[in-house]
């Protein structure tokens, strides 16, 4: 019996061992910049919140609030690379699917509308489909300003719920390594200050903890459900800019499994036409947000769809339609947002 | 460290990370965390590749520091659930479900092995996967041939009874639907 058990349980390991695909081995590079990071405190890591464009956007062209300091050389390459990546990333169309399975009651979730609160609210298991373009919601003041704050290592973001059209753009965060002498905290102004001038204006909360390992990136903190977009921009030890990517992030709590069972997500590669827009056209405020909607949906002539309901039970909510025209077609103006 | 030892690193590196993969998914159950796991080894052996090469013990050592850090992946897990968060848009990222889900083959036994405690899955990983003799497994977990030897035992006793419940219920399972046919 003990042999027919060892037997079943070799059979069993090496079945599953060789159907895992290994993923290519990362290059010296990539192993080389983990031993240093952990070894000689070199690198630190920023990830910044797509926020970061409206105060890239300001610095850039000198308008804003006031409030915005010089821009060094290294600052100004630092804007241009994440005004770049930002574009790239908010113009991508993408599909987000949630499965949900046993959620009590509605009331349990806080979770950004992606369609996420109808198919939670059904209490059995469900699919939701998220079909649609990426965009800013960026939530102003009582004075009209971006809501900023800066605490701990989170740069933050505050959202505005009441928009459903574009995805909640919620969080970015810096790494950083603490040098001999300097206090955490000072340091780390000291660093994005120099790099990215102005960035320390972005609103910041510690909810959430955010960890970096050999370009994954892991959030723990509360339910979430959502989807931010974030620019992780790799310094050196001298504070200039080695690596600028902005790619999609998802988040889904495991303590909240019950909730959501599982969370696809994948961007369309080549979908979508660039957005030759500056970045600032993406960024709307609350105040603002009826207008900028109902232009959004003239140009584009569609009005949001409601969601429909497959024959599976699949809950859907598209916004197909809303992307923009192909490459060739005539592009709708896109407008700006003023501040 | 010198061109010659960057050169045996990574040789060493390129030959060994498929198995050490492997493995640390066994270990952990989850491939993501599998490929990060084998990272961070190959890290601390390119830390201390000089002495461990020289003591020509690279495979052995790289096989406790995986082991020790799914150790500390269970630890971790255990006290605060890690909250997912899938990377998705970069070339060559394979997030997604768990390749496991698409088949049921022994479905029954890996959900067993996942079940027990990690220090009892480790000893059958590196027993029936890895293949080590009790000796080696003692020395990969830093504990004695006694320990391997006990956890081994319960380990396929729970095993056992585990698919035994399973079989009695499909068995039951079979009968009642015999009847009801």
């Amino acid at each position: 019996m003990t042999e027919q058990i060892e037997h079943e349980l070799t059979a069993m390991f090496r079945d599953r061992a060789e159907r895992l695909d290994v993923l290519p081995a990362p290059s010296r590079a990539q192993v080389r910049r983990g031993t240093l990071q952990a070894g000689l405190a070199l690198a630190s890591v920023l990830a910044v919140l797509a926020g970061v464009v409206l105060a890239g956007a300001r610095l850039a062209d000198g308008a804003g609030s006031g409030a915005v300091t010089s821009t060094t050389a290294s600052g100004q390459r630092a804007l241009a690379d994440l005004s770049k990546a930002l574009r790239k990333t908010l113009a991508a169309r993408m599909v987000a699917t949630t499965t949900t399975v046993g959620v009590p009651s509605k009331k349990n979730t806080k979770a950004p509308d992606l369609g996420f609160s109808a198919a939670l609210g059904r209490g059995e298991t469900h699919k939701t489909t998220y079909d649609g373009r990426a965009g800013l919601a960026v939530e102003t003041g009582p004075d009209g300003q971006v809501e900023t704050l800066a605490v701990g290592d989170v740069l933050y973001v505050h959202t505005d719920q009441r928009n459903d059209r574009f995805l909640p753009v919620t969080i970015g965060w810096v790494r950083y390594t603490k040098a001999q002498g300097t206090s955490t905290a000072d340091w780390r102004r000291q660093e994005v200050q120099r790099a990215i001038p102005g960035l320390l204006q972005l609103y910041t909360e510690p909810p959430l903890s955010v960890d970096e390992r050999n370009g994954r990136i892991r959030l723990s903190g509360p339910d979430l459900a959502g989807m931010q977009p974030v620019t992780v921009v790799q310094l050196d030890s001298s504070g200039m800019i080695r690596s600028v990517t902005s790619r999609w992030l998802l988040t889904m709590a495991n303590a909240a499994s019950d909730r959501l069972d599982r969370v696809t997500f994948r961007p369309l590669r080549g979908a979508m036409p660039s957005i030759e827009a500056p970045s600032p056209a993406n960024v709307i405020s609350s105040d603002d947000y009826g207008a900028e909607k109902a232009n959004y949906e003239a140009q584009t002539n569609c009005p949001t769809p409601p969601p429909s309901t497959a024959p599976d039970g699949t809950v859907v909510h598209t916004q197909v339609d809303c992307l923009p025209p192909p490459p060739g077609a005539t592009p709708a103006p896109t407008s700006t947002t003023p501040r | 460290m010198g061109p010659e030892d960057e050169a045996a690193f990574r040789d060493f590196a390129a030959a060994a990370r498929p198995r050490l993969v492997r493995t640390a998914y066994l270990l952990c159950g989850d491939q993501h965390e599998a490929h990060d796991l084998v990272q961070v080894t190959l890290m601390r052996v390119h830390r201390r590749w000089r002495a461990i090469e020289r003591a020509d013990l690279p495979q052995a050592y790289a096989r406790k520091v995986l082991t020790n850090l799914a150790a500390s992946f269970w630890r971790r897990r255990l006290r605060a659930p890690l909250l997912a968060l899938t990377a998705a848009g970069e070339p060559g990222e394979t997030a997604g479900p768990d390749p496991s889900a698409a088949y049921d083959d022994r479905a029954e036994l890996w959900d067993a092995v996942q079940s027990l405690p990690p220090r009892m899955r480790a000893v059958l990983v590196l027993r029936y996967w890895e293949d080590l003799s009790e000796a080696d497994t003692a020395a990969a977990l830093g504990c004695s041939v006694g320990s391997v030897k006990s956890q081994a035992s319960r380990g396929l006793d729970r095993l056992r009874d585990v698919l035994a419940g399973q079989r009695q219920d499909d068995e039951t399972w079979a009968a009642a639907a015999e009847v009801v046919s």
